[in-house]
């Protein structure tokens, strides 16, 4: 009988840079910022990661504008990394993180309006929405079904872009990004009993737009 | 219960944030019978579920990161500040300054000595006064809008009050 030999798989071995990083990952915000402070070179590189694609969603669904969105995340890196000396480590590095790219996102809106007429557009439009009563119940707007089950994600899209922006910022962050109360409040410079009133509102507002492109 | 109640309590509803276990019994009631609000309830539901699907498929470009390193790159290396460190530097930069006050004073005063010994009285030129600038560090978030402010909770500070950027050391830990 002859011996057979099979070859054996030889084991993979993981290079010490991957194996730091996948320390790095399993590490809280907190401990990634030490890190990075400490001098480790793939800690903001994991603090991008974790936060690109979220901060990039949250600027785009504020500033309806997919590349002005991106150019602005850029941003908000770019001062996080010169800041991040002075960043207070007992606070959240996510709610600082969405506070810098809210203010970014609220100054490109208040730029793009300077014309009078927009500005006061938009201070009509928010002070409807913001007194306008609680409804619902919108049969006028009923499009055909075919329509609807089509173009659900662009209707979706458009509906959020529809609310007013002090509305948008808090209905983003809190039905896609999952913050707190507290958080958002934080975020945005607001109590919580605004933030509250404006989610309410932004619901209502959602669900009136949405409600007749819906099965 | 009727259907403004329920729009009224809905976010809280929807948050979990009512512990009463007899409101949201009622909440619970008026869904189950009412047309309209349930159907509101399934919109916003449906909706955000569209909308976090969406979230999901968008990606930075995939240059996106290559850029971002080149623009921290470009930028002037971010150098650590202990914290100490600032303070002691500005402590230094307040010394510098009060002595090239004090010198500048004794030598108008020898100046002014010589010059009523001297014959015409000259009127000394006037010298820029030195700008005393402490901690001139960046504050982390840059505002042109002045009634957003930068924290709540433990602290804050409204950046519509006369607040110089040298505070950054001074705001609320």
């Amino acid at each position: 009988m002859r011996a057979v030999l099979t070859p054996t798989k030889s084991a993979e071995i993981e290079s010490p840079r991957a194996t730091e990083r996948r320390l790095l990952h399993g590490r809280d915000d907190s401990a990634v910022v030490a890190a990075h402070l400490a001098g480790d070179p793939q800690a903001f590189d994991e603090l991008v990661d974790r936060y690109q694609r979220r901060l990039l969603n949250f600027v785009y669904r504020t500033i309806g504008d997919r590349e002005r969105a991106e150019d602005l995340v850029q941003e908000v890196f770019i001062r996080v990394h010169r800041h991040l000396a002075r960043f207070d480590q007992t606070k959240k590095f996510s709610t600082w993180a969405y506070t810098i790219a809210s203010n970014l996102a609220k100054n490109e809106l208040r730029n793009r309006s300077r014309n009078p007429l927009v500005l006061f557009q938009t201070f009509k439009k928010n002070w409807e929405a913001d007194h306008r009563p609680l409804q619902f119940e919108d049969p006028q707007n009923r499009p055909d079904d075919l329509y609807r089950k089509r173009h659900l994600r662009e209707m979706v899209d458009w509906s959020v872009a529809q609310l007013p922006e002090h509305h948008r910022v808090v209905f983003v962050l809190r039905e896609l990004e999952g913050k707190s109360y507290e958080e958002i409040a934080d975020i945005t410079g607001c109590n919580l009993g605004t933030v509250k009133s404006r989610l309410n509102r932004a619901r209502n507002r959602f669900a009136q737009l949405i409600e007749p492109r819906l099965d | 219960m009727q259907c403004s109640e329920f729009l009224r309590l809905y976010s809280d509803y929807r948050d979990g944030l009512i512990r009463d276990a007899r409101s949201i019994l009622r909440l619970n009631r008026h869904l189950a019978t009412c047309q309209a609000c349930s159907r509101y309830d399934a919109s916003v539901r449906e909706g955000v579920q569209v909308l976090r699907q969406a979230a999901i498929d968008l990606e930075p470009a995939p240059d996106f990161r290559e850029r971002l390193r080149q623009r921290i790159a470009a930028g002037a290396e971010p150098v650590p500040v202990a914290p100490g460190a600032a303070s002691f530097a500005a402590l230094l930069m307040v010394a510098a300054v009060v002595a090239l006050v004090v010198h500048q004073r004794s030598s108008r005063t020898s100046e002014s000595l010589t010059l009523v010994q001297a014959a015409p009285v000259a009127v000394p030129e006037p010298r820029p006064r030195p700008m005393v600038v402490v901690n001139p560090g960046v504050p982390f978030v840059m505002f042109t809008d002045l009634e957003v402010s930068a924290f709540h909770g433990t602290g804050t500070y409204n950046t519509s009050t006369e607040l110089p950027l040298d505070t950054w050391a001074n705001l609320p830990r």
